[in-house]
């Protein structure tokens, strides 16, 4: 059995796409491929009393896994369980629990995919950090990079490589600007090599994968469709908000480029018939104000979703704010998108003979 | 076209009723009291007789044809009975009733349903929510408005019916006649433009007088309005030109208001005259319905009063009129006739105690006169003022002569009966000078408009094929912006003298560059999210040496990549350092309800903090380039200020004439800007130096 622990240096890298893309890979080629993560850090309640790792179900689904999403999971970080632990003074050895639910996840696997902490410390007064996880596993990990620039990205991948050494099977940039590629790749890339820090992918910065389709903006903002349901799987990628002169609206709305939504108030008709006139893919109207029939109609005949929301346009913003760049890959088209582009700018090759694949 | 809506042989009132108390009533009897004289049928299925008709269950039972059909049942049963006026036949249609698009989104798809059977029976359709139609000729009334207005030669069509409502009871009291009333409603179907086709065509209307809250089909509109303002005055106003007022149009009608510059500069192209209030609105009309048409700005007054015969001096020029000298032989002849004390000067004094006949020997002596074009004469009721016989006077002269005349009988309670009797000869009464001049001002502009030459574009020799490619590639990118580095290949396939400049990658290159172009340059940011190079100190100019090129390149970079972490930077552009001239803005913004805005202003500071701006819709001749360059307030600055050589018109009208193209040529262009394109003095031509675009981002 062969074992692959992706961690990543901060939040929101892309270490579930990386998880789900490897996977789905992997049974393409045949393999058995399980899933495990060990340290859970913000169960999510799906139901009353029952927590759950969020990424840890969204895999087992995509995947299509036989196990249970808790038989995926090692230790949650519930409230009782943070107490208990303290800041590292417990006596209680977490480890000692997440090696035999590995043991049992593993069972039966060709290719485990162990998806680790958000960060290089998460867990360390747990005991569970990557670095305690994969000597205590004996995990090869991979260590996904989100890109800022050059210099961040050469201290993120020497921060990983001083953390799991020989553990440190290599690591992956992600999210780099197309027009920083090029630099990217011909000067970080040699250097980092040149410190024996494997680089296996530079995965270039795409606006559709940041994007946030209609319906889970729906769900984020609790809103009612006014138009066109059956659209909540078009995705958004930049917002503007309709707050101004509808003679200033018509320039700035235009100027963004790309999947947008309008976000303005219900009772301006005048912004959202401008904006209907445009490339928008979807409206969202606060204030919980029901805009003209027109607006509906035209909606309805251009197939744009209208959504309505209770909240004031900013604190529609700021929902929006908080969710946004950190949803899953919830859409098979957002997640054969970057399938497609680890495929094209990941060295598979190079990983397989790291894990010794054949 | 649309004939069946004002001469049809027979009318059917659907929803006819005989309670006085319902719309079905009062549009019959007004058909009845109007006149009427072809064939009505009341439609009710539950009457046997309606004001002496025959009434009919449906239009179907009826055997002869039906030219025109009024609905005045109620909402739900509308689509029912216009389905059956398209089996009859029946080719016109008014629904008055209300209760579809404005009565929320039943209303409106019940609006949308009836836009479905009138395509389907191939009907036209005035309404719904609307007061009717009157045709003062056939004569057909067929509202509910309170009465039948006298006849003229006016034809009004409004997008509101109340205001219809007010414009009738001013015209029952006997200031104004109509041809032709239309109140268009909800404009489900037959919208301005319609109207203005059919009327343009209609002998017994003369001006044409249009409430607009927004117009749809603008540029149609357009065409059409240019066709029609050939034979006869258009005159306009339109409502939501304010930031509150267009709100307030787009929340009474699901329509947009449009923008003010749009209007103002479609208006003008098509020759339709602008009235900014209700009033202008009648005073323009009444002069171009009533007096002969203008031929020259030279007003001639007449007066029996010095402070109102001023008041008309500095209205009149303010207008933009001229109050011309009256030629040697009338003053002689003003002289011998009237008082000493008398004014013979334009304009001409009778003096208080003028009776009819002082005036009438003054007037007849103005109008003759080769240099005057038009006569205002101002009568103040004074104590031996002949209030009658100068308004019989005036009427007589007004008929006689080819020149208009214009009255300003001031006053209200004894002025009154003068009034009257100059409505008998045709001759519009203005109560204040304020008043009179715009009228006749309105009256010049018009003339003007209508002897220009027939518009025809005038292509400029292009190349579109690369500005194509560099499209399609920048979309392809996901983008929607094209900044100055790929802006100039548009510039250069349209023609426009460009500086020679360089993309440089590196400071290196750049130096290499800099070499190539020879000092001093100009260094700008490239970057394709970065459109206000200045705002971020993206530009560097006067760059002298290898040295400075090279800490250029690197502030600039630093610069851009500090205020705008986002931005995808290129590099920079190497430019030649081009020599001083006027810098002008030349601009473009796509309306939405008549295409391509082309702006032309100074550039910098004036254009932002003035305003100072002259629009025109694309594509437009080069003699409206040449109108929008003079119309700028700042404009005696291109003329040359004391001694200075003026700019290079032709270069600045040829800009603007490759802009007009460029933006025709491409509409998926929705915003452009020249900033500055830098005129040299006469002769000397023009540099496009800086450009950024913006592209339609494509729908899914």
């Amino acid at each position: 059995m062969k074992a692959l622990y992706v961690t990543s240096i901060e939040p929101f890298s892309g270490k579930t796409a990386v998880c789900l893309a490897l996977g789905r890979r992997f049974r393409r080629e045949g393999y058995k491929v399980g899933y495990f993560k060990p340290l859970s850090t913000q169960p999510w309640e799906p139901a009353p009393g029952r927590a759950l790792d969020e990424d840890a179900d969204f895999v087992r689904r995509t995947l299509e896994l036989e196990e249970s999403t808790e038989e995926l999971t090692g230790v949650l970080l519930t409230p009782s369980l943070a107490r208990e632990m303290r800041c590292g003074c417990a006596d209680r050895d977490l480890m000692a629990e997440v090696k035999p639910a590995y043991e049992k996840a593993r069972a039966g696997k060709e290719i485990m995919l162990v998806e680790g902490g958000s960060s290089l410390r998460e867990g360390l007064s747990l005991g569970l950090d990557p670095r305690s996880v994969t000597e205590a596993l004996d995990l090869s990990a991979l260590a996904i990079i989100r890109y800022r620039n050059r210099i961040n990205q050469g201290d993120d991948c020497i921060a990983a490589y001083q953390h799991l050494y020989d553990h440190l099977v290599g690591t992956m940039i992600n999210a780099v600007p197309r027009s920083e590629l090029k630099l990217s790749l011909k000067i970080c890339t040699p250097c980092l090599e040149q410190q024996d820090i494997r680089v296996l992918g530079t995965i270039p910065f795409q606006e559709e994968l940041q994007a946030i389709s209609v319906g889970e903006l729906a769900d984020v903002l609790k809103a009612e469709f006014l138009a066109r349901k059956d659209k909540a799987d078009v995705l958004i990628e930049r917002f503007v908000v309709g707050a101004m002169g509808v003679d200033q609206a018509l320039p700035r709305i235009r100027r963004v480029p790309g999947a947008k939504a309008l976000i303005t108030g219900g009772d301006r008709s005048d912004m959202q018939l401008v904006a209907l006139q445009t490339a928008t893919r979807c409206l969202i109207l606060t204030g919980n104000l029901r805009p003209m029939p027109e607006v509906i109609r035209r909606g309805e005949e251009i197939g744009v979703p209208i959504l309505l929301v209770r909240q004031n346009t900013l604190e529609t913003v700021e929902q929006i704010e908080q969710v946004f760049g950190k949803t899953r890959l919830g859409q098979e088209t957002k997640l054969e998108a970057f399938e497609a582009l680890f495929a094209e700018h990941f060295d598979f090759e190079r990983l397989y003979g790291l894990m010794e694949l054949s | 076209m649309l004939e069946n809506f004002f001469q049809p042989d027979s009318v059917a009132v659907i929803g006819a009723s005989r309670d006085p108390e319902k719309l079905g009533f009062a549009v019959l009897n007004n058909l009845k009291e109007g006149g009427y004289e072809g064939r009505l049928y009341p439609i009710n299925p539950k009457a046997e007789e309606i004001l002496g008709l025959k009434a009919y269950e449906s239009v179907l039972d009826i055997e002869d044809p039906v030219g025109l059909a009024i609905i005045v049942v109620p909402s739900k049963i509308v689509p029912h009975v216009l389905r059956e006026c398209g089996e009859k036949g029946i080719s016109a249609v008014v629904i008055i009733t209300a209760g579809f698009r404005e009565a929320g989104r039943e209303g409106l798809e019940r609006e949308r349903e009836l836009l479905d059977i009138a395509k389907e029976y191939d009907l036209r359709v005035i309404g719904p929510n609307c007061l009717g139609v009157i045709d003062t000729d056939t004569p057909l009334n067929a509202t509910f408005a309170a009465g039948m207005p006298p006849s003229g030669p006016i034809a009004f069509m409004s997008q509101s019916g109340a205001l219809g409502t007010a414009v009738l009871d001013i015209a029952m009291a006997g200031r104004i006649g109509f041809s032709k009333f239309v109140s268009l409603g909800n404009k489900a179907d037959v919208s301005e433009t319609d109207l203005l086709k059919a009327w343009g065509e209609d002998p017994s209307s003369r001006v044409i007088l249009i409430y607009v809250e927004g117009l749809p089909d603008g540029q149609e509109f357009m065409r059409v309005a240019r066709d029609v303002t050939r034979n006869k005055p258009v005159v306009a106003i339109k409502s939501g030109v304010t930031k509150s007022g267009s709100r307030a149009v787009s929340s009474h009608t699901g329509s947009l208001a449009g923008s003010e510059e749009a209007y103002v500069a479609a208006f003008k192209q098509a020759g339709v005259t602008r009235a900014g209030s209700m009033e202008q609105v009648f005073d323009y009309a009444l002069g171009f319905a009533y007096q002969p048409l203008l031929r020259g700005n030279r007003v001639g007054i007449v007066t029996n009063a010095g402070g109102p015969g001023i008041l008309a001096t500095d209205a009149v020029e303010r207008a933009g009129l001229e109050i011309p000298r009256l030629s040697g032989e009338t003053v002689q002849a003003l002289k011998e006739y009237l008082p000493g004390a008398a004014s013979a000067a334009n304009p001409v004094d009778v003096l208080g105690d003028a009776l009819a006949d002082r005036y009438e020997h003054a007037i007849k002596l103005v109008l003759d006169d080769s240099n005057v074009d038009s006569v205002i004469v101002i009568v103040t009721p004074q104590a031996m003022t002949e209030i009658e016989s100068t308004a019989h006077v005036v009427g007589q002269l007004s008929q006689e002569s080819d020149k208009p005349v214009l009255a300003c009988f001031m006053g209200e309670s004894r002025i009154d009966a003068g009034i009257r009797i100059l409505r008998e000869y045709d001759v519009p009464n203005y109560p204040f000078p304020e008043r009179v001049a715009p009228a006749l001002a309105a009256m010049e502009s018009y003339r003007r408009e209508k002897d220009r030459p027939v518009f025809e574009p005038e292509p400029c020799e292009v190349c579109q094929p690369p500005v194509r490619e560099l499209f399609s590639q920048v979309r392809e990118q996901g983008r929607v912006s094209i900044g100055d580095a790929e802006a100039r290949e548009v510039l250069e396939a349209y023609g426009f003298p460009v500086p020679e400049s360089y993309l440089a990658e590196t400071p290196e290159e750049a130096v290499e560059m800099a070499e190539r172009i020879g000092y001093p340059v100009v260094l700008k940011i490239a970057s394709p999210d970065i459109l206000h190079k200045t705002d971020v100190g993206g530009v560097k100019l006067n760059v002298n040496s290898p040295g400075d090129v090279r800490d250029a390149f690197d502030l600039i970079v630093y610069r851009a990549s500090r205020y705008v972490p986002d931005a995808r930077v290129w590099g920079c552009l190497v430019q030649e350092m081009v020599r001083e001239g006027r810098e002008i803005l030349v601009g473009m913004n796509r309306d939405p309800q008549f295409g391509p805005l082309v702006a032309f202003g100074l550039g910098g500071i004036y254009v932002e903090a003035l305003r100072d701006v002259a629009f025109r819709i694309a594509p437009f001749s080069q003699e409206e380039a040449r109108e929008m360059i003079g119309e700028i307030r700042s404009y005696p600055l291109l003329a040359g200020v004391r001694g200075e050589s003026p700019a290079d018109h032709e270069a600045m009208v040829d800009a603007l004439m490759r802009v007009s193209q460029l933006v025709t040529d491409f509409p998926e262009i929705v915003e452009l800007d020249i900033n500055p394109l830098t005129v040299f003095d006469e002769g000397q031509g023009a540099v496009a130096i800086d450009m950024r675009l913006v592209l339609e981002s494509e729908s899914s």
